[in-house]
């Protein structure tokens, strides 16, 4: 008996192996994950106290679902949530962890506890630093209940080490970035989402700013923006709600930011004369382009002057991603689609992404008119070959006229096409609808109906292809 | 006795193996000890508790990987992702733990990621109960112990 406890013993990965090695192993396990090895046994139950990983407070997944029908009370939630993150950071002993994120709805009610768990984050010399207090119910949080970060903690805190900061529903204006950006001289990623009192922002660049990637999301107020002399800053993310394209340049301006490629532009209003103006007005050079997301709300524009007008050419765009939100015609989009693909020889992928509601009959949102390719449409893609496109991707398919035009007008036009990927899912699901109406059976039975229909006529259009695309159907 | 550009490394149980230069320094316990005294390169450097075997192991490894760093056009990243999916898969229980220790004394930093990364996918998406069995762990919990266990951290559970 004893010599079958020590052979077995001999294996045990926790007595072979010094624990430094062991953390480091647990640390890159998620938190949870790394919690559940002090269940193993003795050695074993208090390793995870010493986890240097990402220390993620996520758990809304199943709080939300729980919250939208209405079996757990909200309050009782976030004090739930609370107390675990505390628990949690009572029993951590390592000197430093890679990541702290935080999720959950949480406001100025709070703004001890979250002061106390960025003051934590700091002394454990975080890399990643994450809070996102985003409503559970609403878009944005107002003025008067959304937590603001005291300008006061920046000065106290040691941030020498970060490298990434996401600030969501966290009220910041822009001495508190330019703080950040002075305080943290590591700092590659910084994402601002809904702070509304950032009115403008100025960020200045010297040589040893390391900031590549920046996102501004929703900050609803914000009246100006100039970047200038971000020589590492290679994308750019800007969210807002339903703005208008055309003003961009009325208050944005980015100024010798040489590796800038990648944009990403969400929720626009493309209006008025479209190709005389919008991407004339992007506010750096598009030549530098090779990644470009345009996430748009509304398409209105003259369809008469889109052919006589001159569209800038995207002379290096490799990577083009169009989404389009619910109730845009088809016509409009096609012309969007037709437009961008004549003005990017050099484009390798292409992503559409279509909100089309809820698959189903008698829904709403589905009455809308599916057309096929229109006369300026026609005219746009007479003739145009993309000889670089290898992958186009179909998110939101529903299989009707405009989306297989589309498909059959690239695969005769795109010589080297390699794959082509249908997914008739709403890449835009609405949570909240996703809880209440899309779980009530008769819905979900109408939406697989609807789906494995635009599947089936994905399929139809195979024959086609050329043997040397994929298609996937998904 | 090794040539010039040459290092002779020899396990505990003896076994000495001749290897470049740049093959052995990418154990940075050895560069210190080259850097520090020139009495190393010319002569056998002992490697305190690492056996033959292992020590082969780590060898290879080294080789594989010097190679790649001194010419990006000989091997590719897509090569040496291959040779390290091949090398951690085809060790046993017990090399694992070795190399484990010994890439920790040796600081061979790339090796060590590799296996701790192997380790931790061993556990990754597995229940107490399996991970127990992979790695021979003995459940000494009593019922009643566990159970303390998962209610401090129900939300892990």
């Amino acid at each position: 008996m004893m010599m079958m406890d020590s052979s077995s013993s001999l294996s045990d990965v926790s007595s072979k192996i010094p624990d430094d090695i062991l953390i480091d192993i647990l640390s890159r396990l998620s938190m949870k994950e790394a919690a559940r090895t002090s269940v193993l046994s003795h050695n074993w139950q208090n390793l995870w106290k010493l986890y240097s990983g990402c220390l993620d407070f996520d758990d809304l997944g199943i709080s939300k679902k729980l919250l939208y029908k209405g079996e757990r009370d909200f309050h009782a939630e976030r004090t739930r949530y609370v107390e675990w993150v505390n628990q949690v950071l009572v029993s951590h002993q390592a000197p430093s962890i890679q990541q702290f994120r935080a999720h959950f709805d949480l406001d100025k009610d709070h703004s001890s506890v979250i002061e106390s768990w960025i003051q934590f984050a700091a002394a454990k010399r975080v890399r990643r630093l994450e809070l996102d207090l985003s409503p559970l119910f609403f878009e944005v949080k107002e003025l008067e209940e959304i937590y603001n970060l005291p300008i006061q903690l920046l000065g106290e805190l040691n941030l020498k080490l970060l490298t990434s900061l996401r600030l969501n529903a966290v009220n910041v204006s822009e001495e508190h970035v330019l703080g950040f950006l002075s305080e943290c001289p590591l700092l590659e990623e910084l994402s601002i989402t809904g702070a509304p009192s950032l009115r403008k922002l100025k960020v200045v660049g010297g040589g040893n700013l390391k900031l590549k990637h920046l996102e501004i999301m929703g900050c609803l107020k914000l009246a100006r923006l100039e970047v200038s002399g971000a020589r590492s800053l290679a994308s750019f993310k800007y969210e807002e709600r339903f703005f208008n394209m055309t003003r961009l340049r009325a208050y944005m301006h980015f100024q010798d930011v040489p590796q800038l490629s990648s944009a990403y532009f969400g929720r626009g209003s493309y209006s008025l004369h479209l190709a005389t103006t919008l991407f004339k007005e992007l506010p750096f050079p598009i030549s530098q382009l090779r990644m470009l997301s345009l996430d748009t709300f509304l398409l209105a524009f003259n369809m008469s002057l889109v052919l006589h007008e001159e569209f800038p050419q995207f002379t290096n765009l490799r990577h083009l991603e169009l989404a389009f939100g619910l109730g845009i015609c088809d016509e409009q989009q096609g012309i969007f689609e037709g437009l961008f693909l004549r003005a990017s020889p050099r484009l390798h992928k292409l992503v559409l992404k279509y909100d089309r509601g809820i698959p189903q009959k008698n829904y709403l949102y589905t009455t809308r008119i599916s057309v096929g390719f229109g006369e300026t449409q026609e005219q746009l893609a007479k003739g145009c070959k993309y000889e670089c496109l290898k992958e186009v991707e179909f998110l939101g398919w529903n299989g009707l006229t405009a989306d297989t035009e589309l498909f059959t007008h690239l695969i005769e036009a795109a010589g080297s096409l390699e794959k082509v990927t249908v997914d008739p899912r709403n890449p835009f699901p609405d949570k909240f609808l996703e809880e209440r109406i899309l779980s009530l059976p008769k819905v979900i039975t109408s939406m697989q109906d609807a789906r494995d229909r635009a599947r089936d006529r994905a399929r139809d259009l195979e024959a086609k292809l050329s043997p040397a695309t994929k298609l996937v159907v998904l | 006795m090794a040539s010039k550009g040459n290092l002779t490394l020899k396990s505990c149980n003896g076994k000495e193996f001749i290897v470049e230069e740049k093959v052995a320094v990418m154990s940075t316990t050895i560069k210190n000890m080259v850097d520090v005294d020139d009495s190393f390169a010319q002569g056998v450097i002992p490697i305190i508790g690492v056996d033959g075997k292992i020590l082969a192991k780590l060898i290879e490894y080294c080789k594989e990987h010097a190679e790649a760093d001194e010419d990006e056009e000989v091997k590719s990243e897509e090569y040496l992702k291959k040779f390290d999916e091949k090398f951690v898969d085809e060790l046993n229980l017990n090399d694992l733990y070795d190399l484990l220790k010994a890439s920790n004394y040796l600081e061979i930093t790339k090796l060590l990621n590799l296996l701790c990364q192997k380790v931790a996918s061993m556990i990754k998406g597995k229940k107490p109960e399996e991970i127990r069995r992979i790695f021979n762990i003995k459940n000494d919990f009593t019922p009643e112990e566990e159970e303390e266990i998962n209610r401090q951290n129900p939300w892990a559970f």
